[in-house]
Parts: structure tokens; sequence; C-alpha cells
């Protein structure tokens, strides 16, 4: 099979939908490995002695219960994303356009499951410790965004792209607004052991909104790469914006990596 | 890391700014919180709680007027320097009060005071067990 006859937009439309597919087949099959909150703590429990693995356990279990079938979730976005995937073969839609749907349904998730939680607990504990969105949503991720953005925005000049660059500019900061309410949402606590679910809360807090903001990063690079890749070298300017967007977003796939690498301590 | 935490009930007769009241107190008398530690926002603790944020409001006003927290602009709400000093016989009122207030919510809810004696021994017994 050859590819030779076909133009760069129809190459990137054709990667696309098959990336759409390949996720949402991992997102059905493997719902775990994309939001789960076991997977949050796999690197964090690596020094806890047997006990505290239980009480982790006890305590992941119980939030889990509360949030609902995060796992379900996943399975819907996963569908979802299929279904989306091939909106990206009709010239008329831009071919970012389902990539940007896919990530905005799952930062639909993750909040659907705070909400859950939310509704799940009627006795209601506070910590009385005062919290910053800035410890769960480090400020270089949100200057990543930004660029991010704004690399997008520049390709609006450009009438081929203009819908595309509205599509992952809109999605980058309705995912950007959905991490911030992430990291400002209230502490939820079950009570029967406040202090771990304390710590997993603070945890979890700063796993889903770093992941989420690193994954606004993802439609514009996604749209400036693939919208470089077609325009002819002279265009100098629109090189230097295409590097600065993917400085932007390898920053934020390294922060992204933080949630895996972050300890956590049991008195 | 350890930390004091904040309990609303609603089932209890007293009202939810009157619990925080209470055990923010109690949290600085027994020393969990220290003097010149910040408190959380109003905003975040009533989101925390599930309560208007007028109740916390209420709720740290009250143990400002008692000087028991001070509060500044941009610093925020924090534990006094100088807390009021809880002598025996003031501890040993409060806790007189709150049993007081404690049987007769229980009372009011149609327990027998034999009942209510029996159920606290029990609950006594298995904290100390």
């Amino acid at each position: 099979m050859s590819f030779e006859h076909l133009t760069n937009d129809q190459l990137a439309r054709l990667f696309t939908t098959a990336v759409l597919i390949g996720m949402g087949i991992l997102q059905i099959l493997r719902p775990g490995c994309f939001w789960g909150m076991w997977m949050y703590f796999s690197g964090a429990r690596a020094g806890f002695s047997p006990e505290q693995r239980e009480r982790l356990a006890r305590v992941l279990e119980a939030r889990e219960r509360a949030e609902g079938d995060t796992d379900t979730y996943t399975r819907i976005v996963g569908a979802f994303t299929i279904v989306m995937a091939p909106l990206g073969l009709i010239s008329a839609v831009p071919y970012v356009l389902p990539y940007a749907l896919s990530c905005l349904a799952m930062a639909a998730a993750i909040l659907l499951s705070y909400l859950n939680f939310k509704r799940a607990t009627e006795r209601r504990i506070a910590p009385l410790v005062r919290r910053t969105a800035w410890a769960s949503l480090p400020p270089l991720a949100i200057v990543a965004t930004a660029v991010c953005v704004l690399g997008a925005g520049a390709f609006a000049a450009f009438p081929q792209y203009r819908a595309g660059a509205v599509v992952v500019i809109v999605s980058a900061i309705v995912l950007t607004a959905i991490a911030w309410r992430v990291a400002v949402a209230p502490a939820l606590l079950l009570g029967d052991d406040p202090q771990l679910e304390y710590i997993v809360d603070e945890h979890l807090r700063f796993c889903r909104a770093t992941s989420l903001i690193s994954l606004a990063c993802a439609p514009p690079t996604v749209l400036v790469a693939l919208a470089a890749a077609a325009l002819p070298p002279t265009e100098h300017y629109y090189s230097i914006v295409t590097l600065a967007v993917s400085a932007a977003f390898l920053v934020a796939m390294v922060l992204s990596l933080n949630p895996f690498r972050k300890r956590i301590s049991l008195a | 890391m350890s930390a004091s935490y904040l309990v609303v009930d609603e089932s209890l007769e007293s009202p939810p700014y009157r619990q925080i009241f209470d055990q923010i107190r109690a949290s600085i008398e027994r020393g969990e919180l220290q003097p010149e530690m910040p408190l959380p926002p109003v905003r975040q603790l009533a989101g925390d709680l599930g309560v208007a944020p007028n109740t916390v409001a209420r709720a740290y006003a009250e143990l400002q007027s008692e000087g028991w927290l001070i509060g500044d602009g941009r610093r925020g709400t924090r534990v006094a320097t100088n807390v009021p000093r809880t002598d025996r016989q003031g501890r040993a009122r409060t806790l007189r009060d709150a049993i007081e207030k404690f049987v007769a919510s229980l009372q009011h809810r149609g327990f027998t005071e034999q009942e209510i004696s029996v159920a606290l021994r029990q609950a006594q017994g298995d904290t100390s067990a």
C-alpha cells in the first residue's frame, strides 16, 4: 500500500483517525492505565510497609467506591473517541476536532468523578490547612499551555488552519479551566482514616490537575506540528513558533511525569 | 504531616457555626493549632465542610472576638499569638455545658436518662479498650 499520492492534509487526517481509534480501543480494553487512581500511587507507595500498603488500599478502595466506577467513564470516553475518529476524514471538518473533543471528554469524566464523590459523602470533614491552587497546578505548566495556545493562534493567520486553531484554543482553555477546578476543588474526606484520606486527596488533586494541564497542551501542539509540516521552508517566523510550541509541550510532558515521581510519606 | 480536622454533623442540635467554633477552640486548647498558625480561608473551609461561607465567617468572627484568632486582610486568619487562658474551672464548665446540651438533644429524641447513661458507659469502654 502506498501513501505517495496523498496530500499532507490527507495524511494528517488518516494519521489522526488511526491514532484516535487506537486510543479508543486502548481506553476500552485497559481503562485503568489512563486515569485510574491506583497508578498515581504506584511510585508513591514504593517504600511502604505491608501494613501501610494495606491501609492505603483501604482508603483508595473507599474513595473509588465514592467516586463511582471511573473505569466505566474511561470506557465511555473510549467509545466516544472511536465514534469521533471518522470525523477526521471529512475534509470540511478540522482534523484536530475529534482529538480535541476526545481530550475534553476525558476531562469531563474526571470532573464527573469529583462531583460523584461530593454527592456520595454526607458527613463532611475538613482539614484545618490552608491550600493554594499553585501547589497542585505548577505555574510553569500554565505558561507552557499559554505558549501552546498562542502558537496555535498564530496559525489562524492561514485560512486553511483558522477553524482548527479555534477548536484547539477552545479545547485548551476548557481543559485548563477544568484543571483549575480540580486544583481548587474542596477536600473530599470520608472520615474513616482522615489523615491518610487527606494525603490521598492532596496527591490525587496534584496528579489530576497536572495531567489535565499537560493534556491541554496536546491538541494545540498536534495542530501546530501538522500545519508547520505543510508550510514552505521560507516561513521562518512559523518555524520559531513551532519550536516554541514543541519546547512548551516537552515541558508539559515532563511536568505530567511528576505525579509518578512524587513520593508520599505516612506518619 | 499531621493536621487537625473539623466535622460538621447536621444531625446535632448545635448549629454548624457553633460546632466549627467549638472544634477550632478545642484544637487550640489541645495545642494542635499553635499560635500564628494560618487557618484556611473562609471559602475553602466552607467548601470542604459543605456549609455556607457565612457559617464559617461567623465562627471565625466569634473566635476573633474572644481572642482565639486574629485576622488581617493579606495574611488571612491565624491563631492568636496569646490565646486566652483556659483555667480548670473554665474547662470543666465547658465540658459540663457540652454534655448537658448533648444529653438534652438525645432526650429530645426520646431516649431515657438510663439508656443514655448505659450507652455512654459502653462508648467509653469501647474507646478505652
